[in-house]
């Protein structure tokens, strides 16, 4: 971990591009298993590949990522640029203790904002990307708290995805207060990622005071707003 | 044909009701007359009158051409391409008061109508004939065909109506854009004066509805009527894709879809006028047609080169892209891009949206500045800008309707040139920064300053690139960025070539990434201050007897 440090600190030291920090907290409970977590890894590596291929994306994007489900809540990646992030493996099981895993979200965002701010690195507001097929099996209050205060001050975004039928999108709308959740249209996964790479290598191109045009056409194709 | 800067072109109804009017005065006319600086077409009063008249008639068909032919004159005057004129003594008459009028001007100005009507173009120039006196100046006639050509009239006895109608000269066929043609003779008008305040301006922004936008593959036209093939497709951004032609120093933008506004036709009609012989600015030379005749992109020199970001502003990837660059380089390439923003300057166009992925770099002496049709034309503005370079002047402001004045590229000029000398760094990059807006807007340039020490200058070699900056430089940096001042570019280009002959006398370091402050001075060191560096791990500051030194104390102390 102490080299892993000295790792991401040199990038922000060696890398003077403005950062636009995601993190994604994903579902990984048992219902996910099959088809679902194995259209979920797709996604995310389809996420991965196309944040490497942008000249730009590549030296911006940050992301992290937390699962809840297999393993409880596990930090799988920490922030660091896509380049040098390692591919994921996703693996189902478990409950879904969605509060303590935003929780954890929110508190890895923190430490990296932070960071950026004692190396004086510039940043965008960070996004929150939640994804889930189920309902919450634990209290989820303190994180709804803590998420709607961050929206609310700008400082943060939320994007929150129901897979299937079965998503509790009454939850995800309390954690989102500014949009409306998406319900992905059967497992569509690749192209929500796809729409996010392309949503976060817009951010950067964006006039100030003017809000980030996000595509939202492109999500009406594939998923019900 | 000839054309003169002193020539009065004049309109009449037969003309603007001809179906392919529009395109006749917009890819011929306008930009013939632009070319040559002629005064913009007069509508006569009369005309106008008569097309109102139309317009409120019976007959559908007529009423509608003529509706037709009144949005276009408002179109054209709103644009400064055609100006109404008459007062309340104008005949009623069209035709009686052109005679009336021609007979009158002829006298100080070579004259041209615009007609169809056979009877006024013969009786207009019998003129030349019936009265030869010495010192009365030429009339001339044209007539727009079926196709939207120009062809010109000519007296004829022996055709119907005593007139008879020719192609002109002047658009053959063969004639070929050559981008990169220079031709030093040739002296480039510039375009109006730029606004002293933020001026506001309505742009018609509406969407074009095309009826087919050109893919890889198919065939545009160019306004001269050349074909052109789209053969591979370059890349593609928020407004539009660009490719690869059968003209190989040609590339062609083609617009998406919904992106397509009506302001952009009359705006490049009035780029298009001007043929900038820089080959760094990748200047639209032509419009691009497709199969029915719609206006669908443009047509613009190629270029070849890595975008400032990432390829110079991320410094690991800077010294993979070029090796042997040392900071003369960076000071040369900074001349080069300058030089070129200067250029446009000149001709009072504004780049607006100065920013570090539409300047591409082939070399430190060859750039190319792309997406030239955002920039900032006489009443066009520029619609676009992002942070840092965007003027917090502007912050909150619609662009696509408000004019920049130069301040506001002097502030954008002033930032490309410190990321230049600062391999990306934004200058107000700061400890406890935000968004880079954010940033901007609170305006807080943290490099020491005399006295004044430093306050949150970013970790990294940034603090070092600035102790190695000649105090001249330092000076100018802090002119803008602490007091707000506005340096015009002919300053900044006056320093860069200063800081280049400097680091050519060896006068400056030509390090590029500095690992540390510059050497101490002797009393310094006799006051144990030794060298400051930066922590190869940390990237925080530490001081130091021992050149050798890389890592900070504490690094060391956690192995």
């Amino acid at each position: 971990m102490g080299s892993d440090l000295v790792v991401r600190g040199q990038d922000l030291v060696e890398n003077p591009t403005p950062r636009v920090p995601v993190v994604l907290c994903l579902d990984t409970s048992g219902s996910m298993n099959g088809a679902p977590i194995a259209e979920l890894q797709r996604g995310v590596n389809r996420f991965w590949e196309s944040l490497r291929s942008d000249e730009v994306a590549r030296y911006s994007a940050e992301v992290g990522v937390v699962t809840f489900g297999k393993g409880g809540v596990q930090l799988l990646a920490d922030f660091r640029s896509v380049e040098r992030q390692p591919d994921l493996a996703l693996g189902a099981g478990g409950d879904t203790p969605m509060g303590q895993a935003v929780n954890k979200a929110v508190r890895i965002l923190g430490n990296r904002k932070q960071q950026y701010k004692d190396m004086g690195v510039d940043f965008y507001q960070p996004w929150l990307v939640l994804m889930t097929d189920g309902y919450p099996t634990e209290d989820i209050e303190e994180a709804v708290g803590r998420v709607v205060e961050m929206v609310n001050s700008k400082a943060l975004s939320v994007f929150a995805v129901g897979i299937g039928d079965q998503a509790d999108m009454d939850t995800l709308g309390r954690f989102s207060p500014s949009r409306l959740p998406l319900r992905l249209r059967g497992l569509e996964f690749e192209k929500f990622f796809e729409w996010l790479s392309a949503s976060v290598q817009r951010v950067s191109a964006s006039t100030p005071g003017q809000s980030v045009p996000l595509d939202t056409d492109g999500i009406k194709g594939w998923a019900e707003v | 044909m000839q054309w003169s800067q002193d020539i009065r072109v004049f309109v009449d109804t037969s003309s603007l009701m001809e179906e392919k009017a529009e395109a006749a005065f917009h890819i011929q006319l306008i930009p013939t007359l632009r070319q040559h600086g002629i005064r913009p077409i007069i509508v006569a009063k009369s005309v106008a009158e008569e097309l109102n008249r139309l317009a409120d008639g019976q007959n559908r068909q007529v009423a509608r051409q003529a509706q037709a032919a009144i949005t276009m004159v408002n179109n054209l005057v709103d644009t400064g391409n055609a100006e109404l004129i008459g007062d309340n003594d104008d005949d009623p008459h069209a035709d009686n008061q052109f005679l009336t009028i021609f007979t009158k001007l002829r006298r100080r100005y070579p004259l041209t109508i615009i007609a169809q009507d056979r009877g006024l173009v013969r009786d207009l120039l019998s003129l030349n004939v019936s009265n030869a006196v010495q010192g009365i100046r030429e009339i001339r006639a044209i007539r727009i065909n079926r196709k939207g050509d120009l062809m010109g009239w000519a007296l004829d006895p022996s055709s119907r109506d005593g007139v008879k109608w020719y192609p002109l000269k002047s658009r053959s066929p063969r004639e070929r854009l050559n981008p990169r043609q220079v031709d030093s003779e040739q002296h480039i008008q510039p375009f109006s004066p730029l606004p002293l305040d933020h001026r506001q301006v309505v742009l018609d922004e509406r969407v074009v509805n095309i009826k087919s936008t050109p893919q890889e593959g198919d065939i545009v036209k160019d306004k001269a009527g050349n074909f052109i093939r789209l053969v591979a497709k370059l890349g593609a951004g928020g407004e539009g894709a660009v490719y690869e032609t059968s003209e190989a120093q040609l590339v062609c933008k083609i617009y998406h879809r919904q992106r397509l506004k009506k302001y952009i036709a009359g705006k490049l009609d009035l780029m298009v006028t001007r043929r900038i012989n820089n080959p760094a600015i990748c200047w639209p030379v032509s419009q691009a047609y497709n199969s029915c005749g719609e206006m669908v992109g443009y047509l613009m020199p190629k270029a070849e080169g890595k975008a400032l970001r990432p390829f110079v502003f991320v410094p690991p990837l800077l010294q993979k892209t070029f090796p042997e660059w040392t900071r003369m380089d960076l000071v040369k390439l900074s001349s080069t891009i300058l030089e070129a923003i200067g250029n446009l300057q000149s001709l009072n166009v504004l780049l607006g949206d100065i920013n570090d992925r539409n300047i591409l770099v082939q070399n430190e002496s060859t750039v190319f500045l792309v997406d030239c049709d955002s920039y900032q034309v006489e009443n066009y503005p520029c619609p676009v800008g992002i942070a840092p370079y965007l003027s917090p002047d502007l912050y909150g402001k619609t662009l696509s309707q408000v004019l920049r004045k130069e301040e506001d590229e002097s502030f954008a000029i002033s930032t490309l040139v410190f990321m230049l000398l600062h391999l990306g760094k934004p200058p107000y990059s700061h400890e406890g920064g935000n968004a880079p807006s954010e940033n901007v807007r609170r305006r807080n340039f943290p490099y020491p300053r005399g006295e004044k020490g430093a306050q949150g200058v970013p970790r990294g070699a940034w603090r070092f690139m600035w102790s190695y900056l000649p105090h001249y430089m330092k000076d100018r940096f802090h002119r803008v960025f602490t007091d707000g001042e506005h340096l015009p570019i002919g300053e900044w280009q006056n320093m860069i070539k200063r800081y280049e002959s400097d680091l050519r006398k060896g006068y400056a370091s030509k390090e590029l990434l500095p690992k540390g402050f510059k050497a101490p001075n002797q009393s310094q060191i006799k006051a144990g201050i030794g060298f400051s560096r930066m922590c190869e791990k940390c990237g925080g500051a530490f001081s130091t007897f021992d050149k050798e030194q890389a890592t900070c104390s504490r690094c060391i102390g956690q192995k």
